[in-house]
């Protein structure tokens, strides 16, 4: 929904307001935490939201990716098979590339996996330090995104088509005369690129280079470069550290690093039994993100008064004696100095972490408090500095100025979309149009094409040769699975196209300059092995052993300072699934509910419930609100337990105009609110209640535990645990069933039958950060359609998988339990005695299987299903006919047709593959060998599969673990998959 | 024995109440006449007797068919669920005996439902569009109005003349000839 | 005793409680049964109604034929709510048929004298409920197209049904339904269709009626077999009245969703089913009196003893409802608790309270005598019932699914327009059906009434006769 839609409500929200069908809706005692806007929705229940259908259509179906399947051969003599040798190619199976993808810049490593040539899936890197062979949602997404028809396709000059000859042809004429060359440029450390960059300094006196970065990152440089007089970074290593302190950093799901960092975390809270420690974590931040989900402590701020909580705590640590004017309440102040507290029992075992929204000095004040808790160096490592865009770049501010100066101006932007990222208050085309040629190279015709007079298409990052580094300065490796689809070129071939080089290949390039880099080692062995492993060994930045703190916290004290007011404060956050809204056409990741809110297809402004009754508003109400420099916007209310009082969260990434058909027209933009002085944060808005509403497909309705008779999800104290054992063992015993008197089939290899295998999982609730991973994964992995909003709003979405979200608590301060529910696999499966065409039926092992072709599609299987993860197609959800689809499906999972029902098997595919050649080879299956596509992406291994009659498997010990429960144990359906349980670590006192 | 018209099937009488009806049956009963048949336009219960009318074999034929139903209902499951093709369904052993009981009862009814319409079928010798009968003009108010006794022409007693008399020494109101 | 003309049936007089028409003939039967079915031709009233039923009958084929292309996306069907209305009409239309077959059936055999009048329609009514209701589980399949792996027979695939699911229950019990009571109204069928056949004026209707009535004679031999014949089989249809709606209630309560899994079910559906049913018989009862006159042989004594087995079913449902919540209180299980809960106060509230106002509260007016003796009344009120039964199995099946173990997938159900075609079809469908069947034949059975005439005044002077 753009800004104007919201403003003026379509004819089918309001036409729909007061129909019948409000009587089936479901009233909540609880006002606040009613979660019905759906109910207006009639029109779309009135046709079964066939409508909307045609659109979400779009974006799997008429794929005409012409010449598509001649250029699908790749270039054996390039790249590089990471796991399997390439020699003996088997053409039935997969074979995995290692490649890059980057965050901010920052490389993470991921294996393309690749059936004939084809990509079909990606997955961590095991060998990675980022990564560790884990990927995020949005990483798993980006192979959708190779295969989208919407992308770029043509290069042109104006509307004309040109070839890349004529680009040469036009740097020719360029050089020849004398310009201004501008380049924008999204942030990299591309050490080629950068390479390039500095040749092309020499090359051209007149060239500027900035940097584009949507999230605004350079008050984390600023800070760090303030403390140490150096662009040192950290690395953390959260693995060591017993309390954690995050202010407004959701370490667990913005950062580049953040797939490692949920590594390190978990590993610090892994329950296994009373031996085990847990670290306690405190968070700090203005709306839930996943680090405050998982917060045993957590306290929410408007972003104006994270200065003076940090105030406080340095002060209570005796850091600074300075205390600036204060607007904490008294309870959020108990809140720090508790925290303070408890930081000093940790000295030099916790880890102070803030985000790169907070002001440079706030982060510098975190940073001061590391070191005066002597954390630097133990639980932080100070690095060493690293080539980074960021630090040649000039802020994109300049080039309006430099734009006016005499001269001729070539405006080039590489990657970013400044049009639709930069705030409202950079009228962006009309720089552009001060240029006298302007030129963009992108994935997407977006925004910010739509200005530029040339536009060349930029190669998928999936069809690129490149190179990163890593957070820790790893140098990694991308390399292309598939041949450009489009021709596309990218970034270093554009460059060295600027600097008249004749080598133009971005391989080329990329060789010519680790050749010269590693001048005195065996190049060719070397390269090899990179390429293969997707990074170059042993390449981390040394960690320094010294590092000159420059500042004093009483200087910083006072800049923080907080500007006192009780209005209405607006914090502006990447959104939890799209981020800055790259890639918003891709439909998996707007399906994706979002953390929370189980939102899909849409952004909200996120309020908390007190100060949504304040403001009279209800979930879907849409507000106009009004910064004080003037700006309006107008969005949708979404009410969020959790969220800090008489705080707005906005988030970015949505309101496109020109991503795509997926990603047109979905949410709300931010930029017109946002402005170079208020980047993150504006106090003093007002809001006003408009007379529209909005329909949200949420695809949970929020729950509080305690209002969920079955219990579904117990939790328990850490420290109690850790004491008396015993007392949870029976607490989570206690709703297990006894044995039945019902007789077994023998034929099925249960946890009894000795070393037959027998399939099981167990999902480690205390681990499990609902970071949405494992849900692309599953998605990805087994050819799950996308269905759009309108589906989702009857509760049609299709992925197998799914975070249930808890509250419990009050509204305001809120605990979060997360719950990944899948398939259950039940040995006494409810859904198999009612299929009447034995659909669904056991195998020995155990797993619930699901046999599409022989599913008439009664249904009957998914409603007797207590958990009900069972989907049913609907409607022709899969495009069977797309040649873009047909390529990117996995080949091993049947594609499902209308009218059956699917669900989660345990990755069937993988099991038989993995059996399959175990036999042929003679070995047996590894205990650890298989894993499913949601436990190989989970980050922090919640999720554990395998033989649970294998004893050296990890599935073994978590099954009979005192800590596993089932869920809705009391039916006795005996489900094979079953959970840890949760612990809170809110006993200060142990 | 006297010649008889070979295109004769036999004697009609025509009654006007069920009651004389019943009482000529009775009456050509008596004569000791084998081959009648008395038509109503409802059933009668008094000509059962008379006719000597039966019937027992139809609830025989019945209870087999309900019972061979069960059985094939039961041996069916069974033999899908057990013996043939035996799939782990919910952890239940294969032959889960209790679940098979529905259709083990439905397929009784069914059969004896279908082996009794099949046994009245065959009593009625259904369809039978033709018979001699029908060429009597007034034996159209046989289903209506009428009530109608036949003797027919192959009875070891049958004589065209006497038998005529017969008929119309009763109460009847016409006697009519069948022809074949 | 004064004979007093059946037409003042509006004002209550219990002389005018007869069973048969007084003064009747085998003739004056014959000729007003016969001529009833020529003379609703001409009749502005009929023609109307088959020409709406027609047009609903269209609806239907529309509806249909999209769902077969769209898929079942087309209703408001969701995640939770797998199953919504097809098969609540399923239900309901199951229900409805049951009331025919308990009149033909089990009051044949309890020698209830007064059911001769109706149990033709009422059996009609049975075979097309059926009909409607058949469909429904058919075409709700995701791939209709395959409905037939449902049917156990043997193939290249060595695939057999799984006969643990109730719905193959359900199949083999509607199908077994639907096949005895074909065969019951068939057999009664045959010497009304001679009749027909004899009377028939046109060549073709001699042709079509002849052909149903195969050679039916009247021999007596044939009187004594059908009566055999029809006595077992009304013998086997009996358990029949009592098990499909068993087996239809084993669908819910056999599974294991809170709102489901419960044993009261099968009994509590069965006594449903005969009060939809009666109550459906009671409106085509009041219509053929009042549009088609037939009040000569549907009379008031008719109309009330239906109303006393329709209350008295109606009791059985309400103290169901009330035992229901009894048990949910008294087992103390918290997931029945969430959907009694949902019922008394949450999201299907209106549906719940509707459903006790329309089939507990409303149809208590019924014990007056005025309101018994009332066309008008008599009719709302079963109309009240009905839709107090839809909405009843509305409740069970969507609300039910609405309200699952856990709360994060809950979701309400909201249908769509197809679905309203769907009912509304099916509805034409009926209509359809039975208008036709008015048209065609024989609305009450004529040879039993003939045989009701001799039996009653023809028995003494018979038995004189005879001695």
């Amino acid at each position: 929904m753009s800004v104007t839609d919201s403003a003026a409500p379509s004819r089918r929200e309001k036409s729909s307001r007061g129909k019948i069908w409000q009587t089936f809706r479901s009233f909540w005692k609880d006002q606040e935490l009613r979660q019905q806007p759906t109910a207006q929705a009639g029109e779309i229940w009135l046709n079964g939201g066939i409508n909307r259908r045609d659109f979400v259509g779009l974006l799997e179906a008429s794929m005409a990716l012409a010449g598509v399947t001649a250029c699908t051969v790749q270039k054996p003599e390039n790249i590089i098979t990471a796991v399997r040798a390439p020699e003996d190619r088997i053409l039935s199976g997969a074979e995995y590339f290692a490649t890059t993808l980057t965050k901010h810049g920052f490389a993470v490593g991921v294996l393309g996996e690749t059936h004939l040539g084809r990509p079909t899936k990606l997955e961590g890197n095991p060998d990675h330090p980022a990564s560790l062979g884990a990927a995020t949602a949005d990483m798993q997404a980006t192979i959708l995104e190779l295969y989208d028809p919407d992308r770029a396709k043509k290069l042109r000059f104006g509307k004309e088509a040109r070839t890349w000859e004529s680009v040469a042809g036009f740097f020719k004429e360029r050089r020849a005369e004398v310009v201004n060359f501008h380049i924008v440029c999204e942030p990299t450390t591309s050490p080629t690129f950068l390479s390039q960059m500095a040749r092309l300094r020499k090359v051209l006196p007149n060239l500027h280079c900035y940097s584009c970065d949507p999230f605004e990152r350079g008050n984390t440089y600023k800070a760090l470069d303030e403390v140490f007089g150096a662009p040192n970074r950290l690395l953390h290593k959260f693995e060591k550290a017993r309390c954690i302190v995050a202010v407004d950093c959701d370490f667990l799901a913005e950062m580049a690093q953040s797939l490692r960092y949920s590594h390190d975390f978990a590993e610090g809270r892994r329950i296994r039994s009373n031996r085990d420690a847990m670290n306690r974590l405190y968070a700090i931040e203005t709306s839930p993100g996943l680090v405050g989900g998982m917060a045993d402590f957590r306290l929410a701020l408007k972003p104006s008064e994270y200065g003076s909580a940090l105030n406080v705590l340095a002060n209570d640590l005796g850091l600074t004696a300075k205390l600036s004017k204060i607007t904490l309440t008294e309870g959020q102040r108990r809140w720090v100095s508790e925290l303070a507290v408890d930081l000093k029992k940790y000295r030099g075992e916790s880890i102070l972490i803030a985000g790169d929204r907070l002001s440079s000095d706030e982060q510098a004040l975190v940073l001061l408090i590391n070191n005066h808790l002597g954390n630097l160096g133990k639980t932080i490592e100070v690095l060493e500095p690293a080539p980074d865009l960021y630090h040649t770049a000039e802020p994109l501010t300049n080039l309006m100025s430099q734009l006016g100066e005499s001269g001729k101006h070539v405006l080039i932007i590489i990657g970013a979309n400044p049009v639709y990222s930069m705030p409202g208050d950079i009228d962006f085309p009309k720089v552009i149009a001060k240029a006298d040629w302007s030129m963009h190279l992108n994935v997407y015709e977006d925004e910010t094409s739509q200005y530029c007079q040339w536009f060349i298409p930029q190669a998928h990052v999936l069809e690129s040769w490149g190179d990163a580094y890593a957070y820790d300065g790893t140098i990694s490796f991308v390399q292309p699975l598939i041949r450009p689809l489009y021709q596309g070129k990218t970034a270093t071939e554009l460059l060295s196209l600027i600097l008249g080089e004749t080598n133009q290949n971005a391989f080329d390039v990329m060789r010519a300059f680790w050749k010269k880099e590693w001048s005195g080692i065996d190049f060719e062995k070397t390269w090899q092995r990179s390429v293969r492993s997707g990074i170059v060994f042993d390449s981390k930045s040394k960690s320094l052993k010294a590092y000159p703190i420059a500042i004093q916290a009483d200087s910083l004290v006072t800049s923080i300072a907080a500007k006192v007011t009780d209005s209405y404060e607006v914090q502006f956050k990447p959104d939890p699934v799209l981020a800055d809204g790259t890639m918003s056409n891709n439909a998996w990741l707007q399906e994706l509910p979002k953390p929370f809110s189980k939102l899909t297809w849409d952004n909200a402004v996120y309020l908390s419930p007190k100060t949504a009754r304040e403001l009279k508003l209800l979930n879907g109400d849409v507000i106009e609100i009004s910064s004080p420099e003037g700006k309006q916007l107008v969005a949708p209310v979404w009410i969020q337990p959790g969220q800090a009082e008489k705080t707005l969260t906005l988030f970015l990434g949505y309101g496109r105009s020109r991503a795509g058909r997926v990603g047109n027209g979905v949410g709300y933009d931010v930029a017109s609110l946002r402005s170079q002085k208020n980047l993150h944060s504006i106090s003093g808005v007002t809001i006003r209640k408009m007379d529209a509403s909005h329909v949200f497909a949420s695809t949970q309705s929020h729950t509080r535990l305690e209002q969920n008779m079955t219990k579904p999800s117990p939790h328990f104290d850490w420290l109690d645990y850790s004491r008396r054992p015993e007392s949870v063992h029976s607490a989570v015993k206690s709703n297990q069933p006894e044995t039945s008197l019902i007789p077994r089939n023998p034929r099925l290899n249960a946890i009894e039958s000795g070393g037959k295998e027998a399939w099981g999982m167990t999902i480690d609730l205390n681990t499990c950060t609902g970071c949405n991973a494992c849900v692309i994964a599953c998605q990805a992995e087994n050819n799950i359609p996308s269905v759009g909003k309108d589906q989702v709003l009857l509760g049609r979405e299709m992925q197998w998988m799914r975070i249930d979200q808890y509250y419990e608590g009050s509204e305001d301060d809120p605990q979060f339990v997360h719950q990944p529910v899948t398939c259950m696999q039940c040995e006494n499966a409810p859904c198999e005695t009612v299929c009447p065409v034995g659909a669904t039926v056991h195998s020995a092992e155990g797993i619930n299987e699901m046999v599409y072709n022989r599913c008439v599609g009664t249904r009957y299987c998914s409603n007797n299903c207590p958990y009900k993860v069972r989907h049913f197609n609907f409607l022709d959800y899969n495009d069977m006919a797309d040649p873009g689809l047909q390529i990117m499906r996995n080949p091993d999972v049947t594609v499902r047709a209308k009218g059956v029902m699917e669900k989660c098997t345990y990755c069937i595919q993988r099991v038989n593959r993995t059996r399959i050649e175990s036999e042929k080879s003679g070995i047996p299956v590894g205990p650890n060998e298989l894993m499913t596509a949601c436990q190989q992406t989970c980050s922090v291994q919640a999720i554990v599969f395998g033989n649970l009659n294998d004893p050296k498997s990890g599935v073994f010990e978590t099954s009979r673990s005192p800590l596993r429960h089932e869920m809705l144990a009391e039916l006795n359906v005996k489900p094979r998959t079953g959970y840890l349980v949760k612990f809170f670590n809110r006993n200060r006192q142990g | 024995m006297k010649e008889q018209d070979p295109n004769l099937y036999g004697l009609m009488a025509e009654f006007a109440t069920p009651e004389s009806l019943v009482e000529s049956a009775r009456k050509i009963a008596l004569a000791g006449y084998k081959r009648f048949d008395a038509y109503s336009p409802f059933a009668i219960d008094e000509l059962d007797e008379i006719l000597h009318c039966e019937n027992s074999w139809i609830p025989r034929l019945a209870l087999a068919g309900g019972l061979s139903g069960a059985a094939f209902g039961f041996v069916l499951q069974h033999y899908a669920a057990a013996v043939w093709y035996p799939q782990i369904v919910a952890g239940k052993p294969f032959d889960s005996i209790p679940a098979f009981v529905p259709i083990t009862f439905e397929m009784a009814i069914l059969g004896a439902g279908l082996s009794c319409f099949a046994a009245l079928m065959f009593a009625y010798r259904y369809p039978h569009p033709y018979h001699p009968v029908f060429n009597v003009e007034r034996f159209s108010l046989a289903s209506q109005t009428g009530f109608f006794l036949a003797i027919e022409a192959d009875d070891p007693l049958f004589d065209s003349v006497q038998t005529k008399a017969l008929l119309d020494e009763m109460s009847s109101e016409a006697v009519y000839e069948i022809p074949k | 005793m004064p004979i007093q003309e059946q037409k003042s049936d509006d004002h209550f007089s219990l002389r005018d409680e007869s069973i048969l028409p007084k003064g009747e003939s085998f003739e004056s039967v014959t000729r007003s049964i016969s001529n009833g079915k020529d003379a609703v031709k001409g009749r502005l009233a009929f023609r109307l109604s088959l020409l709406a039923a027609l047009g609903m009958v269209f609806l239907l084929c529309v509806a249909v034929t999209h769902l077969f292309i769209r898929g079942i996306g087309i209703f408001g069907n969701n995640m939770p709510s797998a199953w919504g209305f097809p098969i609540v009409n399923f239900v309901w239309w199951i229900g409805i048929g049951h009331a025919g077959t308990f009149i033909s059936a089990i009051l044949l055999i309890l020698h209830q004298n007064w059911r001769d009048s109706i149990n033709r329609f009422a059996e009609a009514m049975t075979l097309v409920a059926v009909l409607c209701a058949a469909m429904m589980p058919l075409i709700h399949l995701g791939r209709p197209i395959v409905f037939y792996w449902l049917i156990p027979y043997p193939n290249s695939m060595n695939l057999w049904p799984q006969f643990r699911s109730p719905l193959m229950w359900d199949m083999f019990a509607v199908g077994t339904y639907g096949t005895i009571s074909l065969l019951f109204f068939f057999v009664g069928l045959i010497p009304d269709m001679a009749t027909f056949r004899d009377r028939a004026k046109s060549r073709f209707g001699q042709y079509f009626y002849g052909a149903i009535a195969g050679g039916w004679r009247g021999s007596a031999r044939h009187w004594s077999a059908n009566k055999t014949a029809y006595v077992i089989l009304a013998g086997l249809a009996t358990p029949l009245v009592v098990s499909v709606h068993s087996i239809v209630a084993l669908d819910f309560a056999s599974s294991i969703l809170p709102a489901w899994h419960s044993e009261i079910f099968p009994p509590y559906f069965v006594a449903g089913a005969i009060y939809s049913g009666f109550a459906m018989v009671l409106c085509i009862s009041v219509l053929l009196r009042r549009i088609f006159d037939f009040g000569r042989y549907i009379t008031q004594r008719h109309i009330n003893t239906m109303v006393y087995v329709m209350m008295s079913t109606g009791l059985i449902v309400a103290y169901a409802y009330l035992v229901e919540a009894f048990i949910i209180w008294y087992s103390q299980n918290p997931p029945e608790i969430q959907v009694a809960l949902d019922h008394y106060t949450g999201a299907a509230a209106p549906v719940y309270w509707s459903v006790i106002v329309c089939n507990i509260v409303i149809p208590q007016i019924l014990w007056l005598r005025w309101a018994r003796c009332n066309s008008y009344c008599v009719f709302i009120v079963c109309i009240i019932i009905n839709i107090g039964m839809w909405l009843e199995r509305f409740l069970i099946v969507v609300s039910g699914l609405s309200r699952d173990y856990l709360m994060s997938s809950w979701a309400e159900f909201h249908p769509t327009l197809w679905d309203f075609a769907l009912l509304l079809g099916l509805l034409g469908l009926f209509s359809f059906c039975l208008l036709l069947f008015v048209r065609y034949f024989p609305v009450i059975p004529m040879y039993e009434l003939r045989s009701s005439i001799f039996k009653s005044k023809a028995h003494p002077k018979s038995s004189e006769v005879l001695s």
